[in-house]
This record gives C-alpha cells, structure tokens and sequence, in this order.
C-alpha cells in the first residue's frame, strides 16, 4: 500500500502525471454526485435513518 | 424482464428468511424481539443480497441462502443497535428501549442468528456458526477500535478491516455454504466481499465528509478517509484546514474544507484507493470457478462504474501506479 504522503508527492509533483493532475483536480462536488449516488443505494445507516 | 423475476424471486427468499426468524419460539415468547424482526421486513440489511448471489453463483438455488439471509439480517439488526450506543445517534432504537434494553436485544439478535444457523440444514454447519461468530467479534473489536478514533492510517484500514468488511465477506460466505460449494471457493468468495467491505467503506467515507451541512464526522472530530489525507499530509492548506476542520458547523468554513479536500488530493486519493481494490476484486473473481459469476460482477461494477465515468468526464488517467 502506498502511504497517503507519497500518492501526495508522486501525485503533485511527477511531471508525466501532469495531465492526470490536471484532471483530478478538476474533480468538483457536482462531478462526485454518481460515486455519491452509489453510497446512497447500499446505505449503511439506512435501517437508523427509517426508524419510525 | 427476467431481471424484474430474479429481484422478485430474491425478495420472495428475504420474506421466506424474515418468517424464520418470526417463528422462531423465543421471537414469539419475546414482542420486543419480535417487533424488531417484523420491521426488518420492509427495513432490508444493507447488501441482503449477497447470500442469494453466492448460493446461485455457486450453482445453488437462492431459496438454499434462507439461513444464511435470516442470520445476517439478525447480525445487521445487532449491529445497527450497538452502532447507534456507541456513536450516541440521536435516530437510534436506543432512544425509545432505552440502552441496557438495546444492548440486550442486540445480544438476543446475536444468539437469534446463531440458533438459525445451528437449526438449519446446511452440511457444513460447523463452519456456518464459527463464521457467523467471526462477523460478530471481528466487528465487535472494529467498533471498538473506531470509537477510540485513532488518527492514523494504519489504524485506518484496520479499523475498516475489522469493522466494515467482515459483514460483506460473511454474507457471501455463508450463501455459499448454504448451497453446498467447496470450502476453498467460500474462502475466496469471503475475501471478494472482504474487499467489497472496503469499497463500501471508502464509499461512506466520501459522502460523509462532502455532506452538507456538516455531519457527525466533521462535528465529532473524527477521521474518515478523505480528512485523514487532508490533515495527516503536509500540503500547503494543511493547517488551514485543521483550522476549518475545527469550525465545521459553520457553513462557509465546511465549504472551505471541502474545496481543500478536492485541492490537496484526497478525493482523487479516495478514488485511486476505490480502483485499486476494484481491481483486486475482479482479479480474484476471475481466479474463482463458479457456476454463475455475472451477478457478483454486476454488484462490483455498479460500485466502481461511477468513479470510472468521473475519470473519464474530467479526462484524467487512473493514477494507479502512483
């Protein structure tokens, strides 16, 4: 497993991985809303939430 | 339409698993017990499907999974009791029973789930009871574990080791069993939903720290996946953020942080760490012999296919050899 502090470095400061940065970094809460949507399905807490 | 006639069939199977437990005589002799497993019927486990999905990819039938399904939803139940007492959920049954009652319904659930198991039929009933125990003390030390909110990664993955993944392997695993298939398939199967867990658990990690307005995470100080990276690794906004992270019921400072989540790299550590295990996932899928794999296929494509089509939206690689 690679530690958090590397991916930051190889993430940041790795010039082939340029356009991949480029492209993570444009990730937005709006553009997160499919990979939130699956969460949503598979709730976890949904059995406390529905408490009637 | 076939589709629509397999989830039907599946929840002809959950009610057939809820009546098991809704006969069983201590359930009948217990209206507390009893009322939590009749709102288990239109309050399904997260994953209730995964037993059926193991005994039909096996080459079983779903109907096989009957024990495996009434026990994890006896094992869910437990687990959300305990979980609602130890996070102090204002939602929690706990609030209406009181916590010494919920504690003892959750212990009645346990042994509830455990006398299903014992009274089935399943040939390798052994194996069935000591996996169902594994669930419930490795979850148990994972809860434990969490609570003490530890700010590490190390203790990160194994307090998601512990207390997200067992759920998802045993569910697998004890479907498995019920249909009859060879301990080493169920030992794979247990390590996909294994690795499932984990996925899920990354999954919960981001909708927690982007929900807005704040939620128990940020209020509570803990540390799910996308705050740890962003206040254990040294990037230009680290203290800033340790210093909104500590103002997070205020809508602007939450908003803040959040930003710095998406700018220092934790979402995309987040998504890098979701391929990697999807990826694992379906190399061990792929080293498993069995009847029927396309479902368990389906279930991991449907977790991984968004973070997929959010690469490809904004036109990054998957950086997975970082």
């Amino acid at each position: 497993m690679v530690s958090m502090q590397a991916f930051y470095t190889s993430l940041f400061s790795t010039t082939e991985n340029n356009a991949s940065l480029s492209g993570l970094l444009r990730i937005a809460r709006a553009s997160l809303k499919e990979i939130l949507a699956v969460r949503s399905e598979l709730y976890w807490d949904e059995w406390t939430t529905t408490t009637e | 339409m076939a589709g629509l006639r397999h989830l039907k069939g599946a929840m002809d199977i959950y009610a057939q698993a809820i009546e098991v437990l809704l006969t069983h005589p201590q359930t009948q002799a217990w209206p507390a017990l009893a009322e939590l497993c009749h709102r288990a019927r239109s309050h399904k486990p997260i994953a209730w499907e995964f037993s059926t999905t193991a005994a039909e990819a096996v080459g079983g039938r779903a109907e096989d999974a009957v024990p495996a399904l009434g026990a994890l939803t006896c094992a869910h139940m437990a687990l959300i009791l305990i979980d609602d007492l130890l996070d102090e959920d204002p939602r929690g049954a706990y609030r209406q029973l009181g916590s010494g009652r919920a504690a003892n319904l959750a212990s009645a659930l346990f042994g509830l789930g455990l006398d299903i198991l014992i009274k089935s039929e399943i040939r390798e009933r052994e194996r069935a009871v000591a996996a169902f125990g594994q669930l419930m003390l490795r979850t148990a030390y994972g809860q434990d574990l969490d609570v003490q909110n530890a700010q590490s990664e190390e203790a990160y993955w194994a307090v998601t080791r512990a207390k997200s993944s067992p759920y998802f392997g045993a569910g697998l695993y004890l479907g498995a069993l019920c249909a009859g298939a060879e301990i080493g398939t169920t030992d794979r199967l247990k390590q996909f939903g294994e690795l499932f867990g984990e996925i899920m658990q990354i999954h919960d990690d981001l909708n927690d720290c982007l929900a807005s307005p704040a939620n128990v995470d940020w209020l509570q100080g803990r540390s799910p996946l996308p705050i740890l990276f962003a206040s254990g690794v040294a990037h230009p906004q680290q203290a800033l953020f340790i210093e909104l992270r500590n103002q997070a019921s205020d809508p602007l400072a939450l908003a803040e942080a959040q930003s710095i989540l998406v700018s220092c790299g934790a979402i995309s550590y987040c998504a890098r760490e979701l391929m990697l295990r999807h990826a694992q996932a379906e190399r061990l899928l792929a080293g498993i012999v069995l009847t029927n794999p396309a479902p368990l296929a389906k279930l991991l494509a449907t977790l991984i296919a968004p973070v997929h089509n959010l690469f490809t939206k904004v036109g990054a690689d998957i950086p997975l050899n970082l």
